[in-house]
Formats: structure tokens, sequence, C-alpha cells
């Protein structure tokens, strides 16, 4: 017997529907921080000594000489190119590589100022194991967190420079991010990792680790300061005094790391119970802040051949679905202080 | 058929002295049977019956082998019962058919269980539901039928394994005064045409008399047998000897009994 | 004398089937309306017509069915063996008065134990590969249909029992005649259940680290794509899978479970 329902009780439930709907909805562009001088900055997934510099600008108030009111949120990387874009967030810190797909797929954000000049995702291993080069790495085992994000991009291409493709190695996934133990343990020769990480921890062991950085294939832009479409309209002079500011307690730091690391502990008070390799893992963190062969005098700038060309890598790895021209991915904007 | 020794013969139930009792709270016991002798001949119907709480339905489970007495003999052929037994039939107050099964299905049950093969399963089946007349049922569910085509349903299973021995627990009280009596015809007539023993556990003492060649009045608890008595009615019976003069007489007796601890108490 | 009715139904009525096509179309609808009242970008809120149409573009150029076909694979084992030692545990909580005793704390403390939270910690010992889906799977399938098969054998009627047990029938004649048919809508009541949780399970150890999945995908869309089309593509074929796989299940039950 078919059941029978009344066009009474299908308005009733339609009406119910779109009620439930509309108040479980998305939030409309949560308010962005009202007024000029205020902005709302999104660092990375946990507080880290690798955000030392906001941590030391805030704290010996570059930002409140500047007339800027900043306070800090930590997100993980997509959800801050969405809230940037979306308006919820001011400022983000994000990959380079992130920004290409996004900006692809029509959310509204740019890149204005580089903080990792050099690439920070590379391919380690221990200096024992006889790796030197990409070529080396052919018909080895490499540990990865995923086939997704910034390493695998950078591992393409780093393989890619040697003539080589994912099926010419031997790939173990760690999606628990062990790859670093990994190494250390000899269950894989090779891994990706951060600079500023895995090869300290493992020379921090006293074991010798080998590096091998991707600039010099392809100068992939590292994390920098993304600001969304709405924001750098609004709040351009804002936005520019923050970068200065941020730039200026680079240098700062680049000069002396110990005030880095002070600043860090007073946000983030349990890296105190580790000094020595905060310290280390600081001074990693500095010396990625350049673009290689630079220095703190080169901190922000924005290589645009380098962007180029990583669009072009990208659009080779599939990641980019509609065109994108570098006017709509980066913006220098504010002027470095002499 | 069966094999029998030089005193048994099929279908002879024998209880000397049964006594149950149920374990009730932490230390005390309900006892149900008392005592309880009494002798079934093979082919003999008995009605037993007796005010609530005399242990109708005790003493049958004892017959069945669903319990085992706390004290004395209960004998079947002579051989101790020990476990229900494939000679001997229960039918209960409900029907307790398997609800997803047809009439078929569940009059095949008891043959199904024992292992019977399948063809033979099928021509019993056919035989059971023509004589209970259930054939235009033979593919509807339970929740399908009337009460009284339940318990006819019912009844045509636990003849399937041909047991010599009938236990009825007040198999017809749950259903309508018409009903009631075809069901006690038919019930009759099946009990004639193949010489099954019977006993009966009833309510009714019109029933009791309609079908028994004797009946058994039980006491109050602790249950004792009160009386036996005869029903001098000829067979094979029909409706119209409930007429008879001696019905009337055999109830006052029957009636006579049930009422018994009043009337003693009315005495001291 | 005829009885009038005191309350009558107006004789228009629409069958089920079009019921449900019509709420879809309304739910669809309201979407399209909060989409175009409250302003969304596409990458927070993208148009239901986006969605279909990425939909259908994400399974014509092969980029979901892979994932697709590996979810379906873990939420099958996972299922399998979660309802298989379920269905005996289930059994010998009902007829074992002592397990129910001693495993039930157990049981409703794994249960209650978010599966999000001990997700991580089956990846770890069971590494990435396919194991730590289908204990994740099977953990929270197992709780639904043990219950199910608990209540349900729990639940049959003491009298047939007792009119098997008259009739000589062995252990294995009483659970395959009698407890087995018995209990079988409730135990199917559970299924139902557990299917939908096994894919909620699937993804879930997805999460917690995969190669491939319909759970890596709409981590890859949102993440490393940028493509929330296609996230809103990929949720809408875990949604499908679901419904699909709970109408199996209701189909199995029509073919087992007979009237009563």
């Amino acid at each position: 017997m078919p059941s029978r329902i009344h066009a009474r009780h299908l308005a009733a439930i339609a009406a119910a529907l779109a009620l439930a709907l509309v108040a479980c909805g998305p939030p409309s562009g949560a308010s962005p921080s009202a007024g000029r001088g205020t902005l709302k900055v999104g660092l990375g997934f946990l507080p880290s000594v690798q955000f030392a510099q906001f941590y030391l600008a805030q704290q010996a108030g570059y930002y409140r000489e500047a007339g800027l009111e900043v306070t800090f949120e930590n997100k993980i990387d997509p959800d801050l190119v969405t809230l940037v874009g979306q308006g919820a967030l001011d400022i983000g810190v994000a990959d380079g590589t992130s920004v290409v797909p996004a900006v692809s797929q029509g959310i509204p954000i740019k890149y204005i100022t580089t903080i990792y000049g050099t690439y920070p995702s590379i391919v380690f291993a221990k200096a024992s194991s006889g790796i030197a080069s990409a070529a080396d790495l052919e018909g080895k085992k490499i540990g990865i967190p995923g086939k997704y994000g910034s390493s695998w991009i950078m591992l393409q291409a780093l393989l890619s420079s040697a003539g080589l493709s994912p099926d010419d190695v031997t790939i173990v996934a760690y999606p628990d991010f062990g790859q670093g133990v990994a190494v250390q343990a000899d269950a894989v020769d090779a891994a990706t990792g951060f600079a500023n990480n895995e090869p300290v921890q493992l020379e921090l062991s006293g074991t010798e680790a080998v590096v091998l950085h991707v600039d010099d294939i392809v100068p992939l832009p590292g994390p920098g300061l993304i600001v969304g479409q709405t924001a750098l309209e609004a709040k351009h002079d804002a936005i520019a005094e923050f970068r200065n500011a941020t730039l200026r307690a680079m240098q700062v730091i680049a000069a002396d790391p110990s005030r880095g690391l002070e600043a860090a502990i007073v946000a983030v008070p349990e890296l105190a119970s580790d000094r020595p390799t905060q310290l280390a893992i600081l001074e990693a963190t500095i010396a990625t802040w350049a673009p290689p062969g630079g220095g703190p005098d080169d901190y922000g700038a924005i290589d645009q051949a380098g962007w180029q060309a990583t669009v072009d890598l990208l659009v080779t790895l599939g990641l980019v679905p509609n065109p994108v021209s570098l006017d709509r991915l980066v913006e220098e904007i504010g002027v470095m202080p002499a | 058929m069966t094999s029998a020794g030089a005193n048994a013969s099929p279908g002879r139930i024998e209880l000397r002295d049964v006594a149950v009792s149920f374990p009730v709270g932490l230390d005390e016991r309900l006892v149900a049977l008392d005592g309880v002798d009494l002798v079934v001949e093979p082919g003999e119907l008995v009605a037993l019956i007796g005010p609530n709480g005399s242990g109708k339905s005790t003493l049958l489970r004892v017959i069945g082998g669903l319990l085992a007495p706390d004290r004395g003999e209960a004998l079947l052929d002579g051989r101790p019962i020990a476990g229900s037994d494939a000679k001997v039939g229960l039918v209960f107050q409900e029907p307790r058919l398997l609800p997803w099964r047809t009439t078929e299905a569940n009059v095949a049950y008891p043959l199904e269980l024992a292992g019977r093969p399948a063809p033979e399963i099928h021509g019993r089946v056919a035989d059971l539901l023509r004589s209970m007349r259930l054939e235009a049922a033979a593919d509807q569910i339970p929740s399908q039928l009337s009460g009284g085509m339940r318990q006819r349903a019912a009844l045509a299973r636990t003849l399937a394994l041909e047991p010599a021995v009938l236990l009825l627990d007040e198999p017809f009280s749950a259903l309508d005064e018409l009903t009631r009596e075809r069901l006690n015809l038919e019930l009759l007539e099946l009990t004639e045409r193949t010489r099954t023993t019977v006993v009966l556990v009833t309510h009714s003492v019109q029933e009791a008399i309609f079908l028994a060649d004797r009946v058994v009045v039980l006491s109050a608890r602790p249950g004792r047998v009160a009386a036996e008595i005869l029903v001098e009615l000829p067979r094979p019976r029909s409706l119209g000897d409930l007429d008879a003069a001696v019905v009337t007489e055999t109830a006052r007796a029957i009636r006579a009994h049930l009422a018994e601890p009043d009337t003693t108490e009315a005495a001291a | 004398m005829t009885v009038i009715p005191a309350f009558r139904h107006a004789p228009t009525g629409i069958p089920g089937f079009l019921a449900a096509a019509l709420t879809f179309g309304a739910f669809v609808l309201g979407w399209k309306a909060l989409v175009v009242v409250g302003g969304y970008p596409p990458f927070i809120l993208p148009p239901p017509e986006q969605v279909a149409a990425r939909f259908v573009s994400a399974w014509a150029d092969g980029t979901i069915l892979p994932h697709a076909l590996r979810t379906l694979f873990e939420v099958a084992l996972g299922f399998g063996v979660g309802a298989g030692l379920a269905l005996v545990t289930g059994y010998a909580l009902a007829r074992l008065p002592l397990a129910e005793r001693l495993l039930s704390p157990y049981l409703v403390a794994a249960q209650a134990t978010p599966i999000l939270a001990l997700a991580p910690l089956l990846a770890l010992w069971f590494g990435p590969g396919l194991t730590a889906k289908i204990v994740i799977c099977a953990l929270i399938v197992f709780f639904p249909v043990a219950i199910a098969t608990m209540v349900g054998v729990r639940a049959v009627d003491a009298r047939l029992l007792e009119l098997a047990r008259s009739l000589r029938a062995t252990r294995w004649q009483i659970v395959t005649t009698l407890e087995v048919p018995a209990a079988l809508p409730a135990i199917f009541g559970g299924l139902r259940v557990g299917v939908t949780l096994a894919v909620v399970g699937a993804i879930v150890g997805e999460w917690a680290g995969a190669d491939r999945g319909l759970g890596l995908l709409v981590n890859l869309a949102r993440g490393a794509l940028f493509d929330i089309p296609l996230m809103f593509a990929t949720l809408l074929t875990i949604a499908l899978l679901g419904i699909g796989l709970y109408g199996l299940v209701v189909l199995v039950e029509r073919a087992l479970v007979r009237p009563r």
C-alpha cells in the first residue's frame, strides 16, 4: 500500500528544512576586525619558536609604534587560506605553493611578503647514506607524510630535476609524520621534512645529516604573509605597517637570536623546558628566512621569476585548473625600512 | 509401533507419590504437588480438574518430562520418565506456533526436528492438514488465522509424530464457546479413532464430563488426588449426550469435591 | 445506521516516492536560497548546481572512483568483520548471564570513547594500511549489532523455547530454527544502524592517515587543491554510499526476514 503524504505535510517539512538550513548555514564572512589599525593575524597550527618574530614585534612594541592593534590566532594551513579569503582573518601565514591552487579556484587572496626566503620543505638523509644530490635518490626508499601538500610538490620538483619521477623511487607514507624517526631508524633511506625540524633533530641526536634543497631547481615560494582582497583594500596602510614591523623584528632576531627565543618563551612558556633544542630550531629557521645567497637585507622580497616558474611547475602537476596571472597571486606592498 | 515388554503397553502412565515443589524467595518452597498417585491406562481419556493452584499444569509437565518430581516416580510404559519423549505430545494453552512459519511449516516442525526425510514430511503434513481441515490455511501465517484455527494447527503439529500419549493443558480455554464445542468434538473423534491415551487439564466441568472416561479432581494447594469420578457415558459420544441425567449427577459429584475445602471448614 | 467519521482526510494524497523527491527538491532550493541570500562565495558554500556539475565531472574524469572503491572496500570488510563478531558476541551475551556481567562494562566503555580519539592510536598500532581502517570500522559497527542481537535473542518467547525443548530440539536446532528467525528483525535493526556507522568509521580511519579513500579526498580537496566544489561532491558521494549500503541491507532484510 503506497504511503500517502498530503500536500500540507509536505509544505510543513519543506519549511522546516529551509529554516534548519538557514539556521545552520556557515557564518557569512565573520565580522572583520573593526577599525583601520586593528589586525587579526592567523599563524600556523601550533604556537612555536618559528613565530618568534611575531612574538618579539608584539612584545617589543613594534606593532604598537606603528599604530596597530594585533591579535594572533592559530589555525591549520587550509583553514588559514579560507579564513583570510573570507575576511575572517586579515593576515595569515601560508605556503606560497598553496596560494596558487587557491587563487586558481577563485579564493581572493594575495601573497604580499616572503617570510621563508629559502624553501623550508627539504629532503634529508643520514650523511652516511651517501646521498648527496637528487640523482642519488633513484631506487631509494623515501618517507613522506602523504602524496599531497608542499612536501609532495617539492619532492616531485626535486626528482624531476634529475630526470626522475615518483615511480623511480619507493614512497613510504607516514601519515603520523614519523618519517624523521624512520630515517633515524634506517627504515627509509631518505625523507621529506622541514629544514628547521627533522635534520636539526637528527644532528642533535649525534648523526650528521645531508639536506637537499629544491631552490636550485625551482625557487618555490615558501611561507609568507597572505592577505584577503577586501582587507587589502580596506586596510592597505595598516597591513604595510604590519609587514614592515614584522621584517624589522626578523632582522633584530637575525642579529641576536636569543632575543627571539626569549620572546617566544614569553608567548609559549612550555618552550623553556628545552632551551638548547629551541635555540637550534630557531637558528635553523633564521637560516631559511633569507633567500639562497642573501642576507637580512633581502628579507621579505618576492621573487617574481621564481613565482612564474612555480606556477608553470604546478600547472604540470595538475594543481592549476584555471589559469592565473602573477598579478593575481602576489603584490609587493610597503618598503623595507633602511 | 512400539516394542512392548511383557507388562508394558503403548501409552500407560503411572504416577506414584509424586511431589513437586518450587523455590520461592530465599528459603521458602512452594509445594505444588504433595503425593499424587495416578494411573492412566492406554487409550483412556482422563480429565484433570481442580481449583487454581492445585498443580494441574505442574502434573502435566511431570508426565511430559518437562519437570522432574522431588519425590515419587513417574513411569511411562513401565520406564521412568526422564525428559521429553517422542511418544508424548504436548498441547499448551496458547498455540505456540512459530509466527514466521506458515501453517504447513509449523505442522512440519516436529518432523523437521526429528530429521525425517522431506518427502515423508510432506506427505504426513498433507494428511494432518486434511484431517484437521486446515488445507485452506496451509500457506497462511498464524497472524492471519483465527484463534480456533491456530489451536487446531497446534494440535495437528502435536500429532505429527504420532504420539501414544497426548497431554493437553486447557487447550481450548482461550476460545469462544462455539469454537470450543466444535474442537471438543474433533478431539473426541480423533482420540476415539486413534486410541491415544489422553490427559486433559480443564477448568470446565462440562468439558471434563463430555470428553473423559474418568475425571480426576485435585485438591487445592498442595495438590493431591481428592477424587476420581467415572463418567458413565457410552462411546462414541455426541453433543446430545450432555442432556443425559447422568451428566448432572456426575457434575454434582465433581463440584462437591471441588468445593471440599469450604465444606470441611464449615463442618469443623 | 452508517457511522459518519468525525474527522476525514481530504482525498488528495501524494505517493511516497513523489513526496521524497519533492522534499529533496525543497532541500536543494533551500540550499540555493541560502547561497544567494547569504552571499556566500563558492569557496565557502558553493551553490547546488556547481556541486552537481563538479560531481559529474569528478566521476567522469575518474577523480572520485578509485577513492570511492577503496572506501567501499574498507566499509565492506570492516562491516563484515564487525557484524560477524557482534552476532556471535550478542548471542553469548543473551544466553550466558556471566558473559553479560563480565563484558558489559568494557563494551560500554569502548563505545563511549569517541572513535575520533581512538583512530590515530589505531593508525599508530596498525600502520597506514588497510588494517587500521578495517579495525576502526569493525569497532564502530560492533556495539549496535551486538546489542541488537542480544536484545533480539533475549526477546525470543520463552514459551516457544519450551515448545522446542519439548520437541527435543538440539541446541543448534534451537538456534537455527527458533532463536535466529525470531531475533532477525531486531538484528537487522542493528545491521541498518551498523552499516551507516561503518561508513563513518572508514572516513574517520582515513583521516588518521590514508593514501586513498573518500575521507582522504575530502582533505585533499579542501587543503591541497582548494577545490571546495569537489569537497562537497565527495561529501555527496559519501552520503550516497551510506544510502546505497543502507538500501542494500534493507533489501537483504526483505529477502531473509519473513512476515510474522
